[in-house]
């Protein structure tokens, strides 16, 4: 709702009137959907990490090999967002993890009412985990709350070390920096130090993992990340 | 970026609000943007003008778009310190600080009426 201060309520409203009580936030309608998965999220003490990345930084990968090394241990369930195409989510149903694509037909990021819409479609009972892999676009999907307790922001060591400052919001709202493809690190002119730095300038508090889903390099670390976190989910 | 759904926001909350009248006698609807919302003012002035135009609303309003700049509070000088190049340090004892108090806005702040009292 509006609220209108100043105004004369039997009258047509006349002069400047300020909306300052109001907060009319223009994006409130994600909120409050982002919201309402949260409360789903507490009830069913489900873990909903939202990962994002350019396009091509390896998420569908990260999304099979982590799926691949816990699944023995918890219940995984994959949301896979892009434009167009299934590939993402088949990829990740080919190692035997259950996934649900979002075909967005053209929108650039994911909203909140997309994951609840599909939410719709799911059994998330004694699931452990739902991971939400963002379409690959470092720009809107900052912007966008869906619900999630921890973003976990992708760049691959191919990408260069100066992206965090080019996209501020994006660094500024994950809790966790996962650089990827870290065998790729002799080959390229990355260094995790500067990008690292770079990143916490903007937000102190991200974390940093380096890994490689093709080698196995890092998994440990953030698998064990994961874990913690979905322990400390269970007991909220 | 996505002006113009931000301005489908704007039109449907104004929609919700105001009289058919007081719709005519809108004149000017300012608008505030912070700095990490995004949004870039002149785009969202662009989209209200075109939207203006294919949709035939609120035909006599302008809008008047302020940037509200990013400011952190810094705990240990117990003051708000302006945030530039997207270091998020207070710029007096170089403390971080992820509390942000302003920059993230993105509201409808004020309306401004014809003031004549002419009942139409």
């Amino acid at each position: 709702m509006l609220e209108l201060s100043n105004t004369r309520s039997s009258k047509n409203k006349r002069g400047t009137i300020n909306c300052d009580n109001t907060t009319k936030y223009l994006l409130q309608a994600n909120d409050f959907v982002a919201d309402a998965i949260r409360k789903k999220m507490l009830e069913s003490k489900t873990l909903l990490v939202n990962i994002t990345s350019s396009a091509g930084s390896g998420k569908t990968t990260l999304m099979q090999k982590t799926g691949l090394l816990l699944k023995e241990k918890y219940n995984i369930k994959v949301l896979v967002g892009d434009l167009e195409t299934e590939r993402d989510a088949d990829r990740i149903k080919e190692v035997g993890i259950d996934a649900l694509q979002i075909v967005t037909g053209g929108i650039c990021h994911l909203e909140a009412q997309m994951i609840w819409q599909a939410m719709e479609n799911m059994d998330l009972t004694n699931t452990d985990i739902l991971f939400i892999e963002n379409v690959g676009n470092l720009v809107c999907p900052a912007s966008f709350d869906l619900g999630e307790d921890y973003r976990v922001t992708l760049i691959a060591s191919t990408e260069g070390d100066d992206k965090p400052k080019k996209y501020p919001k994006m660094f500024l709202t994950s809790e966790l920096l996962l650089v990827s493809k870290s065998d790729l690190l002799p080959y390229v002119p990355f260094s995790v130090e500067a990008v690292t730095i770079d990143a916490r300038d903007i937000n102190h508090e991200l974390d940093v993992i380096t890994l490689s889903s093709t080698s196995g390099d890092g998994m440990e670390n953030w698998c064990a990340w994961i874990e913690e976190r979905i322990a400390k989910k269970k007991s909220e | 970026m996505h002006e113009v759904s931000i301005i489908q926001q704007v039109v449907s909350t104004l929609d919700a609000e105001l009289s058919e009248i007081e719709k005519k006698k809108l004149i000017k609807i300012y608008i505030h943007v912070g700095e990490l919302s995004n949004v870039q003012p002149v785009l969202l002035n662009n989209a209200f003008e075109a939207f203006q135009q294919s949709e035939n609303v609120y035909p006599n309003s302008k809008m008047d778009i302020e940037q509200i700049s990013t400011e952190i509070y810094c705990s240990v000088c117990n003051k708000n310190s302006r945030v530039e190049k997207y270091i998020f340090r207070c710029k007096d004892c170089n403390t971080p600080s992820a509390n942000v108090v302003k920059g993230e806005e993105l509201l409808i702040h004020k309306l401004e009426f014809e003031k004549s009292d002419i009942i139409i």
